[in-house]
């Protein structure tokens, strides 16, 4: 049986649904506002090379590390919140996915005028998706 | 995955927060486990079936549905 310390580390749903619910909030406030900033203008790159290396070697080791991360989650963390946690993530990325594709489409563009989107924006699609789709797994156990 | 979980636990007269605290999940989970929507972990569906002194396939089988 589980020791009472590694019991109140696994008792961890209503932190996560409460880091979840703030992350979401603060997707929705982050593309709320990025609607009243000024044109978004782009720094050219002073040495490609060194952009290029930075660009997949940063990524590559922070995922390096949260995968440690997540392995120790997965050993240690109540297994109903990492099912959740780990499904919405994964809804997350794809909602950043899908967003991009609507918003390459011209039409809307020239039709509705809407702006483009920024680096910031793309987390916080990540998070309201995440948001959403946890808060639906943990309310409603999914939506069917 | 269907399951029998609340029989069981109600034939140990066992509270979904006693089953979650005996076996390390909350009781959200325990409940969300009960009402089909979360299907537990090898890990978690092995230590359930051991409290009950029983087996995984004693308590979980399969749906016919996908």
């Amino acid at each position: 049986m589980a020791s009472p310390k590694a019991l109140r580390f696994r008792m961890s749903l209503g932190v996560t649904t409460f880091i979840t619910t703030v992350m979401f909030l603060a997707g929705v406030v982050i593309l709320a506002r990025g609607s009243f900033l000024p044109e978004l203008t782009l720094t050219p790159s002073s040495d490609p090379a060194i952009d290029i290396a930075l660009l997949i070697g940063v990524p590559a080791i922070l995922a390096v590390i949260l995968a440690v991360g997540s392995a120790a989650d997965r050993k240690c963390a109540d297994d109903f919140a990492y099912q959740l946690l780990a499904t919405s993530a994964m809804i997350g990325m794809f909602t950043i996915i899908g967003t991009n594709a609507i918003w390459a489409i011209d039409f809307l563009r020239d039709a509705i005028g809407i702006r483009d989107l920024r680096g910031p924006d793309m987390m916080a699609i990540g998070l309201v998706g995440w948001g959403v789709s946890y808060l639906a797994f943990r309310i409603r156990g999914g939506l069917m | 995955m269907k399951n029998r979980l609340k029989v069981l636990r109600a034939e140990h007269d066992l509270s979904q927060a006693d089953l979650g605290e005996r076996i390390g999940l909350s009781r959200q989970a325990i409940n969300a486990i009960e009402r089909e929507k979360y299907d537990p972990s090898l890990p978690v569906a092995i230590r359930i079936a051991r409290l009950f002194e029983t087996t995984v396939e004693e308590i979980f089988f399969l749906d016919d549905h996908c």
